[in-house]
């Protein structure tokens, strides 16, 4: 415990010091609240709107959370399944690479046409953009197992099912967490950037929908609460893998 | 030491085994016989081919000519083997190996454990991936842990031990399977002097206790003294045999290292080590004329 208090003193006095300054600037210079709000606007518009934020906050996380573990699965299966062969991996390898440079807010629309309006499109986004930083991972860490270890496993008679099991994917584990941390964030961008086409207004608008709407008004002060709760999306999956690749990294050299 | 009984010591015999790589051959066919639980060292110069030799006896690799025969049994290839060349992906050797069931337990230099098991889980390994059940992996891995000394530290993981307790692990799982033979390829190498001498008595006692035959590469001739009752001695590019000692010490205790008949076996050893190479090496199974051997 004492530790923990020792590791994150700092960046919390740092976060504390920049809202002052950041609450002293907009005080002094006199900035006007559509423009910039006040960090203490913002925390007035969190509270006051803390019922149907909760609501949206809740939808986010749903597609973010959902999203992630999508592409948690389907990333460490076809991860293995390329790693498995070096043809497939010399075939689709580059193909995963370049699937990553299609720009997402561009297919974004069409994800409204495969599942349509609501909770479901944002998910799918959340995971399009999170799974290729696990796949790329996977298949990194499942190529780097020890030979000397799947030696040993040869030496065993183990099948390959069996080698994938027991050895290369415990051993690739830490690769695999590496990509969920990355994917834990993009897992909150592409949600939201699902949202942004895909989302309900009115009583069930997810975060996306609140950051929409709040502009056309001119609530900035609205705008940075909704950005600030899909933040804490973002840091509670953060902390939820950094917690698992913990715990199952426990003990290891 | 717990008393498991006497494992069921197999001979192993390398029938004018060969190995080519990529057109060069590593060594010339050797043709040994290593009686059923005996201890034989391997020494020789870097690069003669001894830990291939090993290795083919553990069945990783298939030798490019001549057979290898463990306890006996002899028939074609292992069925993964056989797979890959009906599928094309391996073209097969004139060389044949099989072990059958009768698998040979292995320690290599490094004990290459698995980090996120911890001790008991790592010597439990090879049942596991043989189908043992739980319960008789964990009667068999705490009977071997307790053999090699580390009963009390069966849940330590890799991570928490010294390259002694380390080594030991490697040793309590090589013999977990109660394999017929135990294949050593230098597993002191990594280790300080005494951490050695420790391991050494360690492997004297398993040894006079399982009674299974060992096959110890190593490059320290005093090791290979003073384990082997016989010593097999090669030299290399390409490697063969150039002679094998049979070892004949008036006791086994560290006090024989200092005694005139260690430093002549010695001494014999490195003269044939550092000889010029001979035209033909030494004849096919002269090691099975060496008397002795029985632990």
């Amino acid at each position: 415990m004492k530790r923990l208090v020792h590791s994150i003193w700092p960046p919390l006095a740092m976060v504390a010091a920049l809202l002052l300054v950041w609450e002293l600037l907009v005080l002094v210079l006199q900035v006007r609240s559509f423009l910039l709000p006040a960090p203490s606007a913002v925390l007035r518009a969190l509270i006051e709107n803390a019922d149907s934020l909760s609501r949206s906050l809740g939808l986010t996380a749903l597609a973010a959370v959902g999203g992630l573990a999508v592409a948690a699965i389907v990333g460490t299966v076809v991860g293995s399944i390329v790693a498995s062969s070096r043809l497939l991996y010399r075939g689709a390898y580059p193909i995963a690479t370049l699937l990553q440079m299609v720009p997402l807010v561009a297919i974004a629309p069409l994800l409204v046409i495969w599942f349509g309006y609501g909770v479901r499109s944002a998910l799918a986004s959340a995971a399009i953009v999170s799974v290729f930083p696990v796949i790329a991972n996977t298949v990194d860490g499942l190529r780097s197992t020890d030979p000397n270890l799947r030696e040993l496993f040869r030496l065993y008679g183990a099948s390959r099912s069996i080698t994938w099991w027991k050895l290369a994917l415990p051993w690739a584990v830490p690769n695999i967490v590496t990509g969920l941390r990355i994917a834990s964030g993009l897992a909150v961008i592409g949600a939201i950037v699902g949202e942004f086409v895909s989302g309900y207004a009115g009583a069930d608008a997810p975060l996306g929908v609140v950051v929409l709407s709040s502009l056309r008004e001119a609530r900035t002060d609205l705008v940075f609460a909704a950005v600030a709760l899909g933040a804490l999306v973002g840091f509670v999956l953060f902390g939820a893998v950094s917690t698992l690749g913990w715990l199952l990294m426990r003990g290891r050299a | 030491m717990a008393d498991t009984g006497r494992l069921p010591a197999a001979g192993i015999s390398f029938d004018a085994v060969s190995m080519t790589f990529a057109g060069v051959r590593a060594f010339e066919p050797v043709s040994i016989d290593v009686k059923a639980g005996s201890f034989v060292s391997i020494v020789g110069t870097s690069g003669c081919g001894k830990t291939t030799l090993l290795r083919i006896a553990a069945g990783l690799v298939v030798p490019s000519e001549g057979s290898i025969d463990l306890g006996g049994a002899r028939p074609g290839m292992g069925k993964t083997t056989l797979l890959r060349i009906a599928a094309g992906l391996v073209v097969p050797s004139e060389g044949s190996i099989d072990l059958g069931g009768a698998r040979p337990g292995m320690c290599f230099q490094d004990p290459r454990l698995l980090p996120w098991r911890n001790a008991m889980d790592n010597v439990t390994l090879p049942l596991e991936l043989a189908g043992v059940s739980p319960d008789e992996c964990q009667d068999r891995g705490i009977e071997m842990l307790r053999m090699v000394g580390m009963g009390d530290a069966w849940n330590r993981m890799p991570s928490q031990l010294s390259g002694g307790m380390r080594m030991r692990l490697g040793l309590a799982r090589a013999l977990v399977e109660r394999p017929p033979a135990l294949l050593l390829d230098e597993p002191c190498s990594a280790l300080d002097e005494i951490t050695r001498e420790t391991i050494n008595e360690l492997l004297a006692d398993l040894w006079k206790e399982l009674g299974m035959t060992v096959l110890l590469v190593t490059h320290s001739l005093a090791e290979a003294v003073y384990l082997g009752r016989q010593v097999v001695v090669m030299t290399g590019r390409p490697g063969r045999v150039v002679s094998v000692h049979g070892i004949h010490l008036p006791s086994r205790n560290p006090e024989v290292r200092t005694t005139v008949e260690f430093a002549q076996a010695l001494q014999s050893i490195y003269h044939d080590m550092t000889l010029p190479r001979p035209p033909g090496g030494i004849a096919p199974g002269s090691l099975a004329k060496h008397a002795g051997g029985e632990p």
